[in-house]
């Protein structure tokens, strides 16, 4: 009994020992730690903005913008996030603010793998950003370097949403903020969006049927270059016009065959009444047609070709007095 | 004099890394630069010390039954008083060396030389031990972090040693690099020490 | 459902826990010479790997994150793994004599096993959530076993094969992990 008695003494008197130094070590270190985060930080900002004047800090939607002045320029910091191949990858995004240019971009903290995907912290993937203009899309500027595909992306991504973010809070434009979502994330943001609550799922000749009391939205999927391209679109019932379309995923080529995702692309289809089929062309298109991107022929056809298969099962519908 | 033994053993003799084959892990995966073997070296070693000291003052108190417990507390605690010291003064490192800072508790060095020696030898020959083993431990590392920095990177804990002309080979930054290269070092230490053998037999 | 698929691969087979993250190469190189054991061994770390792992999980969040106390990580871990794997085999010995047989013997050299400890630290560093949690340990665990059966395999080959003196043993079993790191480095494209 005393040996038993001993043992338990022993034990936790050790662990209360242990539990109190370790507490004072982490009192004392956790300020320390604080700190040295927030260096990290003001050396990333000034990495990517330089010498500047008048640096101060902002927080807009819980997110922190770094504001300053660079000789007679405004120009802003923020840190965004994309989901990379090993986890999220952040970047901190410097632009000059007055031209609507990306001045300098840091990765600041990712966990791909090293040798691949740490290309992206490299020289010769970072330098394409300098100097861009702002805009929606990157994928055309950045050359994404093979074997660290995702990588890159994430990165291209971040950057996207920081430049849309300052589009937004600090030029005051009306953008929308581009999303990392999954494709059932997206999909259900689009039957949401068109179709509303209350709808009705069934199959038809390989397609999705979403019918609502107002919108009928349809999904499917076609081959394209590299795998199926998976689309939806929305059709309003009285109008009988398309009223949204998205690529919900996908694997063409980045850069090229993924224009299909592209709003310019997209926008076409917009408009168009499901009694006419679409056709492809290669330039000036006029309603009803589509332009082919050159070098994404079989990436667009797939999603035309779903648009038409969807068109023909709604006027299948039409016809069997369903709506 | 027994206590330089005790010290000198953890040198050569029993050396932790290339006779006793302990800590591969935190050896393979930090050892990309001579400055991290070193830093992961010193930290292995401040916890070798700590804990050699700690169990040797209270070895006769510490019941039989409960003693393997007892020390992994005792290590475990002296494993984490680094893992918040590093990132509070060495943030660069402690980022380079992330999860093997708390994986020195699962290095079994440690514990062994605990059971062994620690827990039954006065003060004095505890801490030559630790010292011994801990500084065994990290010319280890730094051997492999230097050839393979050196190969890898033209450099040595930063110095740039190969000119611009030397062709780095990458490969000593990945896994594989790492595991060949121990390999060969450990081929080369077998050699040197049975041509040692092969000596004294030869005299005798 | 498709990440959980592409984490186990991942795990597998590109972020192999012996070849690309250094965890698990004691008992790797420490009992690889015949496949039966290195097979009675991966078993055993895969099975004590995935019950760490729910044990570990829930003490953090459960536990240490709701009192703030996750400073305590690395002592709270340690014991609680060491702890486990006495409690498993003694388990094992009284439900299943033939699973004990089996791979009885390896439980004590898996306390000290860093691959364990590292899946712990590991979940909590990547914030898994509790499924993504067993994915990650049963990949984990898998990859060990492959990693481990296949040195075994090529182990057994080299007992009849000539080697030289200094590389035997450690030496040459650690150039041929090497040459399988190599290997396995090309799966990297594969997610």
């Amino acid at each position: 009994m005393k040996e038993n008695l001993r043992m338990v003494v022993v034990l936790t008197c050790i662990t209360l020992l242990s539990g109190l130094i370790l507490t004072a070590t982490y009192e004392v270190t956790a300020p320390l730690i604080e700190a040295q985060q927030e260096a990290a930080l003001a050396q990333a900002v000034e990495n990517v903005l330089g010498q500047v004047t008048d640096l101060e800090q902002e927080i807009i939607d819980e997110k922190e913008y770094f504001l300053a002045r660079k000789n007679d320029y405004r120009v802003a910091a923020l840190v965004t996030s994309a989901r990379g191949y090993g986890g999220p990858v952040d970047v901190m995004v410097g632009v000059n603010v007055s031209t609507e240019e990306i001045m300098e971009i840091k990765v600041v903290d990712h966990t791909e793998t090293p040798g691949l995907g740490t290309v992206i912290e490299e020289e010769r993937f970072v330098q394409h950003f300098r100097g861009l203009d702002f805009k929606d899309s990157y994928r055309d500027e950045v050359d994404i370097i093979t074997g660290s595909t995702v990588s890159c992306v994430a990165v291209i991504r971040a950057v996207e949403e920081a430049v849309a973010l300052i589009r937004l809070n600090i030029l005051e434009e009306e953008v929308e903020i581009p999303e990392d979502l999954t494709p059932d994330e997206m999909r259900e943001a689009f039957i949401a969006e068109f179709v509303g609550d209350e709808y009705e799922e069934f199959e038809r000749d390989d397609l999705i049927v979403y019918q609502g009391p107002d919108v009928i939205a349809l999904e499917g999927s076609k081959e394209g270059y590299i795998g199926p391209v998976k689309t939806i679109l929305a059709v309003d019932i009285e109008s009988t016009e398309l009223i949204g379309i998205e690529v919900l995923d996908q694997e063409e080529t980045p850069g090229l065959g993924d224009p299909i995702t592209e709003e310019d692309f997209l926008q076409d289809f917009i408009g168009q009444s499901f009694q006419d089929d679409f056709r492809l062309v290669t330039e000036d298109p006029e309603p009803g047609e589509i332009e082919i991107l050159s070098n994404a022929t079989v990436s667009a056809e797939a999603v035309v070709d779903l648009v038409n298969d969807a068109f023909e099962v709604l006027r299948n519908m039409e016809a069997g007095g369903e709506f | 004099m027994s206590l330089l033994n005790d010290f000198k053993n953890g040198l050569w003799n029993e050396h932790p890394i290339f006779r006793l084959l302990l800590g591969m892990c935190p050896l393979l995966a930090v050892t990309t630069t001579a400055e991290y073997g070193l830093a992961m070296g010193l930290a292995t070693l401040f916890v070798i010390i700590c804990a050699e000291i700690v169990i040797s003052l209270v070895r006769n108190l510490i019941p039989k039954k409960v003693r393997i417990p007892s020390f992994i507390i005792i290590i475990a605690t002296f494993v984490t008083i680094v893992d918040y010291t590093m990132p509070a003064f060495f943030p660069e490192i402690a980022d380079a060396l992330s999860i093997f800072i708390p994986l020195i508790v699962t290095n079994c060095l440690i514990l062994a030389r605990v059971e062994a020696f620690a827990s039954r030898v006065s003060l004095k020959r505890a801490i030559a031990d630790a010292l011994g083993m801990g500084i065994g431990f990290t010319w280890g590392l730094v051997l492999l972090a230097g050839v393979r920095e050196l190969l890898g990177d033209g450099s040595v804990f930063g110095v740039q040693i190969l000119g611009e002309g030397f062709p780095t080979w990458g490969i000593m930054g990945l896994p594989p690099g790492a595991y060949i290269t121990l390999g060969i070092i450990l081929a080369v230490i077998n050699q040197i020490i049975r041509m040692r053998h092969k000596k004294t037999r030869e005299v005798s | 459902m498709e990440n959980l698929l592409l984490l186990f691969a991942g795990t597998v087979l590109v972020n192999n826990f012996v070849l690309a993250r250094f965890l698990g190469v004691c008992p790797y190189l420490g009992v690889s010479r015949q496949v039966d054991t290195a097979f009675g061994m991966g078993m055993a770390t895969t099975f004590v790997m995935v019950i760490a792992s729910v044990v570990t999980f829930l003490i953090y969040h459960l536990l240490l994150v709701p009192f703030g106390l996750e400073y305590l990580e690395i002592v709270a871990f340690i014991l609680v793994i060491s702890s486990l794997v006495q409690i498993v085999e003694l388990f094992l010995q009284k439900m299943s004599p033939t699973m004990y047989r089996a791979m009885g013997i390896f439980l004590p050299l898996i306390t000290t096993n860093c691959a364990i400890m590292g899946l712990a630290l590991l979940i909590v560093q990547e914030g898994y959530n509790f499924v993504e949690a067993l994915v990650f340990a049963l990949g984990a665990g898998v990859g060990f076993t492959l990693a481990i059966v296949l040195i075994a395999g090529i182990r057994e080959h080299l007992e009849i094969a000539d080697i030289p003196h200094s590389l035997r043993g450690g030496a040459i079993t650690l150039i041929i992990a090497g040459l399988m790191a190599l290997a396995f480095s090309g799966l990297a494209g594969l997610v």
